[in-house]
């Protein structure tokens, strides 16, 4: 229980992220924010993760043909945080919260309104028992990493 | 005899001259009027002579404080004894800060050629800071309370279309 920071170098990132989203129990949500539905699934199917535990907030696409997909603009941080608080409440049982990749909000949005957005997320899991594994890839947002670092119980790679 | 017959026709004629009578009032609240508005006039006709109805033609003349004429127009209006109206003339939006008279002349056609005149006032009314500030304010208000709606419509739907795809999934009934 509790919340993990992952930094890894690019070409390692996916591989990171399988591994931590086979090795975590229950039910997952899973925040992307650099590969639509359909690239996280092939990614996540060819690493023999059980897709039937995932439940999606898609920050890229925006065709809206996805009926099991939540797409939310990576500019509006109250509404991704509204979507995983939604799911975290809606979804029984043992759950965990995957987000993919972190510093990629720095695109869209300013550094501190990413690190007050990621200190809300990791709160409110945290109160509800929600495993969170963030992932931000080694050469990006260096910035905000330093930022958030104190948000997380533990940082991987940094 | 000769005297009483000159003292019965002198009151007939006084009587018959100055029976009719013809006033123009300008209401209190139109006393001061801005370029471009209304002037209102009250006109009151007394006609006790006349016994059937006859049409009146009423001029209506504004006046700079030179005597210059502004606006003019008329109307025709019926008479039996008396009439009472209320009418109004616009004021051009050109016209300058002053002192103005409206001069109303009445005419039946018959040899009836009466004037009278009232005056009033123009201003410019000044840019009222206080209306612009609160419409400021109130547009605001709008602006941001839009918004909220709109984020709060946002969130709705985010949770609405969570339940659903989470419900889809597990096939919960509740």
């Amino acid at each position: 229980m509790g919340s993990k920071l992952v930094i890894a170098p690019v070409d390692r990132l996916q591989f990171k992220i399988v591994s931590a989203v086979r090795s975590l129990q229950g039910n997952g949500i899973y925040v992307s924010l650099d590969k639509d539905k359909k690239g996280i699934e092939n990614v996540l199917k060819r690493g023999k993760v059980d897709m039937k535990r995932l439940f999606f907030v898609d920050c890229v696409g925006s065709s809206g043909d996805e009926k099991s997909v939540v797409q939310v603009s990576p500019t509006r941080l109250d509404d991704v945080s509204c979507a995983i608080e939604a799911f975290v409440n809606e979804i029984p049982g043992k759950k965990f919260l995957v987000i993919d990749a972190l510093a990629v909000l720095l695109i869209y949005n300013n550094e501190n309104e990413v690190a007050s957005f990621v200190r809300k997320v990791v709160e409110f899991a945290s109160e509800r028992k929600v495993n969170v594994v963030a992932f931000s890839p080694k050469t990006k947002g260096e910035e905000l990493l330093n930022k958030i670092f104190g948000a997380f119980d533990e940082v991987v790679g940094k | 005899m000769r005297g009483v017959f000159f003292i019965l026709g002198l009151i007939f004629l006084t009587g018959f001259v100055f029976a009719f009578s013809f006033s123009v009032e300008v209401p209190k609240e139109y006393v001061t009027v801005a370029p471009g508005e209304k002037v209102y006039f009250e006109i009151r006709v007394l006609y006790p002579e006349n016994t059937e109805r006859k049409d009146l033609i009423l001029e209506y003349t504004i006046l700079d404080e030179e005597g210059n004429v502004i606006v003019r127009s008329d109307t025709l209006r019926a008479i039996e004894t008396q009439l009472s109206l209320l009418d109004s003339v616009t004021v051009p939006h050109y016209v300058d800060e002053g002192l103005y008279s409206i001069n109303v002349r009445v005419r039946d056609g018959e040899g009836l050629n009466e004037q009278v005149s009232a005056s009033f006032n123009v201003l410019r009314k000044g840019i009222n800071w206080t209306v612009i500030f609160l419409s400021v304010v109130f547009l605001l208000i709008i602006i941001y309370f839009g918004f909220r709606v709109k984020d709060f419509w946002n969130r709705f739907w985010i949770r609405v279309r969570v339940k659903g795809i989470v419900r889809e999934r597990f096939g919960r009934g509740d």
